[in-house]
């Protein structure tokens, strides 16, 4: 960690020259984006989101530079969790307690120091399950939502929209129970319908998995129920 | 020897003839009265006397001039005669005396005309035949236009039935030439043509005008004469020239108009527009339009344009016009500029937040959508409205960061931007507090909305409403988040 900050405060000017620079009610978060080896991670998406208060509206990704710097501009004073996600390369969205538990590190802009410091770190990548999911009977496309936990911590969950062609993230190194539902089918849990018992599903960090999601249509109900 | 008195001052002898009494003894006898004479070129019309010819198709009266007309007052019914009593008809000489007769006549198409076909004019008295007979010429008169119909014209305009009346046209087809109007032309209608009015098509230029609001044009009758080619009198013309026609400017007229791309935010995106009388017209745009090239042809013009985000856009929003370099205006012509027009979800994520047991949080990624392509937009500025209500936790409100229209705009980077939903903490209680949906008031209504700089109307693209609460977030009805290719609309 401490090499991380030496990078940022190589990279960066001092808070009280930005200070001079932004009106007294706004602030500036700056920062570097590193990998799970410490090395800066370019073109990773930043963000703040308020600590212990109300996320509403756009979120306002920036880039990590090729440095890894990034500098989120026109926050107004508070204190802010950081984030960072580059998905493309397996770095899921980090404030979710799915993909890291534990409360996040907070940043705080105030009067007195309008422009912060952090450093942003991601990995380890996450295992990819891609795929496509279809109809089982007609084997058209389907878009359902995924449903993902911790096997030991339900809480640790996500719910994400995808459609047919699927790339989802999964956290590496954990049991993930893992239900795929749709409108109209039967919900499916890993591994599928014909198996066994359902069970969670383990990937290493930055492995791949593919996997075909057949749905099942629910049948009508019979007459008179 | 001509009419006359003759006073003999020697002892010459002469042959006289005499009719009535002697004067005086002193005087001499008077000439003997003879066969009619008439004098060289002596028929000459009546009125104009250096006229020693008529016109065919008309009526009048010719003089004949020479001796013993009416034989010394012996003969006052002498017999006018001409060789063609077909086509040159002579009445009763109206007056009479020696040396004059005035002759009603009526000459009829079909008589031999021209130089080389002189009409025999004899007269006859008791006294004989004069001899030899002089000569009346006939010819065609120089025609004359009176009027013309159906003027002014408008350049590039088509007039059927124009008549144009006069006299002496001649019984073939006039042929019928404009002038001063480009190439503007006349085509005679067959079986129009009388003697006196043709009717026939104007097709008038539609660059008659050049840049001026109007010409005067000039037409031209030129007579085909009666059935013998045009035979010009001595100083005639087969030409009627008629100046003073008007010819107006036509507007610029478009049919149509297409834009490529048509896409709000566009730069250097081609117009077209089709129609005529475009030549050195100006186009006239909607606000938010900038040309920055022009070219065409006077039925085709063709603009390079810029296109701000603020243009009013829509399916048949925009109307374009010309105006020529006349000053003359087209009618609008519309048209139609795509802008963002809905939302699309391309991904959903909710969870429970980092470090929490209880709270959730929800990601939305829409991507915007053009309203009339329905295809994915590209980046633009978005703001949006929300409203929070029913707060319910102990803990005093949050305060709320939002892209406000006009304000501070957020940027929606290819078009496509995420929206953050939720508590970010467990802290607030009790659990299940915050903005719920209560008594029929949602606990947040929100509208995203295109937010160009400069415009001064933000355009509707998506409605939200739900609840945010400590475990649990709903929006548009979904608490689990939207479904991928959920539509969000105005």
């Amino acid at each position: 960690m401490w090499k991380c900050f030496l990078l940022v405060a190589g990279g960066m000017l001092s808070a009280a020259a930005i200070a001079d620079e932004v009106p007294a009610s706004v602030g500036i978060i700056r920062g570097v984006a590193l990998d799970e080896n410490l090395r800066p991670l370019a073109a990773a998406q930043v963000w703040a989101e308020p600590a212990d208060g109300l996320l509403r509206g756009m979120i306002n990704f920036v880039d990590s530079d090729a440095d890894g710097h990034f500098s989120i501009d026109h926050l107004p004073l508070g204190t802010y969790n950081v984030f960072a996600k580059k998905e493309d390369e397996g770095y899921p969205m980090i404030d979710f307690e799915f993909y890291r538990p534990g409360r996040p590190p907070t940043v705080t802009l105030s009067t007195s120091k309008p422009v912060a410091s952090t450093v942003v770190t991601l990995g380890p990548k996450a295992g990819t399950l891609t795929g496509a999911i279809t109809d089982a009977a007609t084997g058209a496309p389907v878009g359902a939502a995924f449903r993902m936990w911790h096997l030991n911590k339900e809480h640790a969950d996500l719910s994400t929209s995808v459609a047919s062609d699927y790339r989802v993230l999964i956290p590496p190194d954990v049991d993930v129970v893992l239900e795929v539902h749709a409108d109209g089918y039967e919900t499916w849990y890993y591994p599928g319908y014909g198996a066994a018992a359902s069970g969670p599903l383990r990937l290493r960090p930055g492995e791949r998995m593919s996997l075909g999601i057949k749905l099942q249509p629910k049948l009508p109900a019979p007459p008179g129920k | 020897m001509v009419d006359g008195a003759y006073y003999a001052s020697s002892s010459e002898t002469a042959d006289c003839s005499y009719y009535g009494e002697f004067l005086d003894a002193n005087q001499p006898p008077e000439q003997e009265i003879g066969a009619p004479v008439i004098n060289p070129g002596g028929v000459t019309d009546a009125l104009d006397t250096s006229m020693g010819w008529e016109y065919v198709d008309t009526s009048g009266y010719i003089s004949i001039w020479g001796l013993w007309l009416d034989a010394d007052k012996t003969d006052m019914n002498p017999q006018v005669t001409v060789d063609d009593p077909t086509h040159i008809q002579l009445g009763t000489p109206s007056y009479v005396s020696d040396g004059q007769i005035n002759v009603p006549f009526t000459i009829t198409a079909g008589v031999a005309t021209g130089g080389g076909s002189p009409h025999n004019i004899t007269v006859t008295t008791t006294y004989g035949t004069s001899e030899p007979p002089d000569e009346l010429y006939i010819y065609d008169a120089t025609p004359a236009i009176q009027s013309v119909s159906q003027t002014p014209w408008t350049a590039g305009s088509t007039y059927s039935g124009v008549t144009i009346s006069g006299s002496n046209f001649g019984t073939i087809c006039p042929s019928v030439a404009i002038s001063g109007a480009g190439a503007t032309t006349f085509t005679v209608t067959t079986g129009t043509c009388t003697n006196s009015s043709v009717q026939g098509t104007v097709r008038v230029d539609p660059n008659a005008t050049g840049s001026s609001p109007s010409v005067n044009a000039t037409l031209t009758l030129t007579s085909g004469g009666y059935g013998q080619g045009f035979q010009s009198a001595p100083g005639g013309s087969s030409q009627a020239p008629f100046p003073g026609v008007e010819v107006l400017a036509a507007a610029p007229t478009i049919t149509r108009v297409t834009l490529s791309p048509n896409v709000v935010g566009s730069n250097g995106a081609t117009m077209t527009i089709n129609g005529t009388g475009l030549s050195g017209a100006t186009p006239y745009l909607p606000s938010g339009f900038s040309i920055t090239k022009t070219s065409g042809s006077s039925t085709q013009m063709t603009l390079t344009v810029n296109i701000a985000l603020s243009v009013s856009y829509g399916t048949n929003c925009c109307y374009a016009s010309v105006q020529s370099a006349a000053g003359k205006s087209s009618g609008s012509a519309v048209f139609t500029v795509d802008g963002p027009g809905y939302l699309v979800v391309t991904g959903s994520s909710m969870g429970h937040c980092g470090g929490c047991s209880t709270t959730v949080k929800l990601f939305e990624t829409y991507q915007i959508m053009s309203g009339v392509s329905k295809t994915a937009f590209s980046t633009v500025p978005v703001c949006e409205t929300p409203v929070l209500s029913n707060w319910s936790c102990s803990q005093a409100q949050s305060g709320m960061t939002y892209n406000r229209c006009n304000v501070n705009p957020g940027t929606a980077t290819g078009g496509a931007f995420t929206d953050g939903w939720g508590l970010t903490s467990d802290t607030y209680t009790p659990v299940g507090c915050g903005y719920p949906t209560s008594g029929g008031s949602q606990g947040i209504t929100d509208e995203w909305l295109f937010n160009p700089a400069g415009a001064t109307v933000q355009w509707k693209m998506g409605n939200l409403y739900g609840y945010i609460l400590a475990n649990s977030v709903s929006i548009n009805g979904y608490v689990d988040g939207m479904p991928v290719g959920t539509l969000i609309e105005p």
